[in-house]
């Protein structure tokens, strides 16, 4: 579609579509009713029904939709949803800079926020937003490269509890792609942990493609200890993702050190017998 | 299997100029509005559906009779008689034809749908418009939606900085 290229001085040579209903009455007289009398609720439900991009692009319409496409419950970042066709060569490294750099900064009614990235930068800054007020499940698609997990503190998404406070369901589903696996031992030192925050909603957490490393046991870890009203903690050694997985990462070594990092120190913790550890590595 | 009329329980609806519907409650109870009016209890008399002229109800009535699950003179459940996929591409065509209106119409349809949570109504009704925007200019959108472009220039540039990603 056009919307981006469309100059808003070309009204005087405007064309209807054919098959667009009214066209001609539209040029003789006003419509008595105007979609614009219509309440934003209702032209919310509307552009969610469009693609994201589709729906941002009617904020450039008239002052009544600027925030009106903001209004969806569900956003779904991937390369499929932001990229174009056109553009599919560049590079998608992850939404990090999309959502805290380019969207808007309130998103009030979203509910549900799907990301698939390959990259989430340090993403401290994010609870200083309120973005996330409405949020009550979040599935996080990550894949982390052997060139990026150096950087990649995988703790870091701690802070998702205090920047999500209703969130229910969180769902973070790895995809663990470095050459070096490293499971945690004694040896390794103190694990970390971030100050309490305490979250009251959020009572059911699946993570997938844990394979025992030390930042992903702490994070595993934070969230068992701060969420009140947890009912159940699925931890996945095997990766649930949709994307093609390479061997090394469903190998079988790392599948068996997920496991037992989880019953070992993962289990210990577990005073209200809510983590349960999946066994079944898939097909 | 029901007898006919019998034990078919009727629900009156009133339009704000004075016309009253007597339809069976099942009929009524495809919109999620009325149906939560009637569980609870508050259905006794005749409901009045205020906004909704009697124009855009009976047409609303019309679309609730024909998609109502279990429907026919012989009351006997047409899903089980009929084949899933024919009724289904019988409703398609129905649906088609019901939604020749105008766009004042289609607009009135559009908000009674959404008043008395009828969802099937409202994606009916409000499929035209979706297509419109995916599929045209900012001009031919703006003149289907009758809206003005209000933004001074400078706001304009700003938004489309604010949404980059979505206009490139």
């Amino acid at each position: 579609m056009g919307i981006g290229h469309c100059s808003p001085l070309s009204n005087a040579k405007r064309k209807l579509p054919p098959g667009s209903p009214q066209s001609t009455s539209a040029k003789r007289r006003k419509p008595r009713l105007r979609i614009s009398s219509l309440p934003n609720d209702i032209l919310s439900s509307i552009t969610s029904k469009l693609s994201l991009k589709e729906a941002a692009r009617t904020s450039i319409l008239s002052s009544q939709w600027r925030r009106v496409w903001l209004c969806r419950a569900y956003i779904d970042l991937s390369h499929h949803t932001v990229l174009s066709e056109s553009d599919k060569e560049r590079s998608w490294t992850g939404p990090r800079g999309f959502i805290f750099n380019e969207l808007p900064a309130t998103l009030p009614r979203l509910e549900m926020l799907s990301l698939s990235c390959t990259q989430l930068e340090k993403v401290d800054s994010v609870s200083r937003l309120s973005k996330f007020r409405s949020l009550h499940h979040l599935i996080l698609n990550w894949t982390i490269s052997d060139s990026a997990r150096g950087t990649t503190d995988i703790l870091d998404l701690g802070c998702l509890l205090e920047a999500a406070p209703f969130m229910e369901k969180l769902e973070l589903h790895m995809v663990m792609d470095h050459f070096l696996h490293k499971r945690y031992c004694h040896e390794d030192g103190e694990l970390r942990s971030l100050p309490s925050c305490p979250h009251s909603h959020l009572s059911l957490v699946h993570i997938s493609g844990f394979i025992g490393e030390k930042d992903q046991l702490e994070l595993a870890l934070h969230i068992l200890h701060n969420a009140a009203v947890l009912k159940a903690l699925k931890i996945d050694p095997w990766p649930r993702t949709a994307n093609p997985v390479r061997a090394r990462v469903k190998s079988e070594n790392r599948l068996a050190s997920g496991w037992s990092v989880a019953l070992e120190f993962l289990c210990k913790d577990d005073h209200r017998n809510v983590v349960s550890v999946l066994e079944d590595v898939g097909e | 299997m029901a007898t006919r009329e019998a034990g078919k329980k009727m629900i009156m609806l009133k339009s704000p100029d004075g016309m009253e519907f007597e339809v069976e409650e099942a009929v009524a109870m495809e919109s999620q509005t009325i149906r939560k009016m009637i569980e609870d209890d508050c259905a006794d008399t005749a409901i009045l559906i205020p906004n909704i002229n009697s124009k855009i109800l009976s047409r609303v009535i019309e679309y609730c009779n024909k998609h109502v699950p279990t429907t026919g003179a012989t009351g006997a459940a047409a899903s089980d008689t009929v084949a899933p996929a024919a009724l289904a591409e019988d409703l398609k065509i129905w649906d088609a034809e019901f939604i020749k209106v105008n766009r004042a119409t289609r607009f009135d349809l559009i908000q009674a749908a959404s008043y008395l949570n009828i969802k099937g109504l409202l994606d009916l009704t409000s499929q035209t418009t979706i297509d419109t925007i995916s599929d045209n200019s900012l001009e031919e959108i703006r003149s289907f939606l009758s809206t003005k472009n209000d933004y001074l220039p400078e706001e304009e540039q700003t938004i489309r900085r604010e949404n980059q990603w979505a206009f490139q």
